[in-house]
């Protein structure tokens, strides 16, 4: 009697179904890890504990360094528009004579456009979002 | 959310240790899978799975998250197998071939239907090595080619192909086998 194919993917599956470890192997690989944890864990654990405050201390820094950064950037953008706002007419004059043909409105619109676009990029590379 | 999945995110959030008493029975039958079709020893794949799993406890809070975590253990569990035999060799100082028959020697089948399982426990055995190795990760859970293949770090096509050839190999040479018996 030959196998055919099924049965000869049956077998293999039982014949390799048990395949595994002698039991109890992770309760001797526990053993193993405690052993080495009594050995050399607590100065690793303080270590590492240590190596976590410092690490949210300097998160904690940079987060405040790029909303600092983020805030100074936006005060100044506010502070450029608000110029541009009041000044507007004597820009768009200025602007409309040294640019010739182009219509007062859309020169301050494209640049307020570009003032804000550069905002938003300085703003971005800081990581700030404000929407 | 995968079992793996739900390790990955313990070791993210600092709890390694946590992790590590998830990984190590979601990953005991993996690595005791490929460290056993790596050495063809359960006594040695057992000491290198546990090698394997101590060094993990070492190493867990380095993890990255760059590579898959089931592909950074096997690449681990391939090293550390790889070590284990240049060790072996040194040691016994036999050509790889009479290691090999040696270890397959002290082996026994896994318990079940005697005459016949210790057959195709032999004619496994006498596959060529990748053909037994992709034979023995594929039988041991039904798992997926490409398992297999992270397992190994060969590719899929390569596990597919090694499968076909030990499969027919088998199955004439089992045949062979009854028709003499018959």
């Amino acid at each position: 009697m030959s196998d055919e194919p099924d049965g000869l993917e049956r077998r293999l599956r039982q014949l390799h179904a048990g395949l595994d470890a002698r039991p109890g192997f992770e309760q001797r690989v526990m053993a193993r890890v405690a052993a080495l944890r009594a050995a050399q864990g607590a100065p690793r654990a303080d270590l590492r504990a240590q190596f976590e405050r410092r690490r949210e201390r300097a998160r904690r820094a940079l987060r405040r360094e790029a909303w600092l950064q983020g805030a100074t950037l936006a005060g100044i953008g506010i502070a450029a528009a608000a110029v541009a706002w009041e000044f507007a007419p004597a820009l768009v004059a200025h602007a409309a004579a040294a640019s010739g043909g182009l219509q007062p409105a859309s020169l301050a619109g494209v640049t307020l456009l570009g003032l804000a676009a550069a905002v938003g990029w300085l703003l971005r590379r800081n990581g700030i979002r404000i929407i | 959310m995968s079992a793996d999945q739900a390790i990955v995110d313990l070791i993210e959030a600092g709890r390694a240790e946590e992790a590590f008493d998830r990984l190590v029975p979601a990953f005991r039958r993996r690595v005791y899978g490929l460290a056993y079709s790596l050495l063809r020893d359960r006594g040695a794949a057992e000491d290198l799975a546990q090698e394997v799993f101590v060094k993990l406890w070492q190493v867990l809070p380095q993890y990255d998250g760059r590579a898959q975590l089931s592909t950074w253990i096997y690449a681990i569990t391939r090293n550390a197998a790889v070590s284990a035999l240049r060790k072996r060799r040194r040691t016994l100082s036999m050509s790889d071939q009479a290691v090999l028959e040696e270890v397959e020697r002290s082996s026994p089948a896994p318990a079940g239907d005697e005459a016949g399982d210790a057959a195709l426990w032999r004619q496994v055995a006498a596959l060529p090595e990748k053909q037994r190795q992709v034979v023995t990760l594929y039988y041991q859970d039904e798992r997926p080619v490409d398992e297999v293949a992270a397992m190994l770090g060969i590719p899929v096509n390569t596990v597919k192909t090694h499968l076909h050839r030990a499969r027919a190999r088998l199955a004439a040479a089992l045949g062979a086998r009854d028709e003499v018996t018959a």
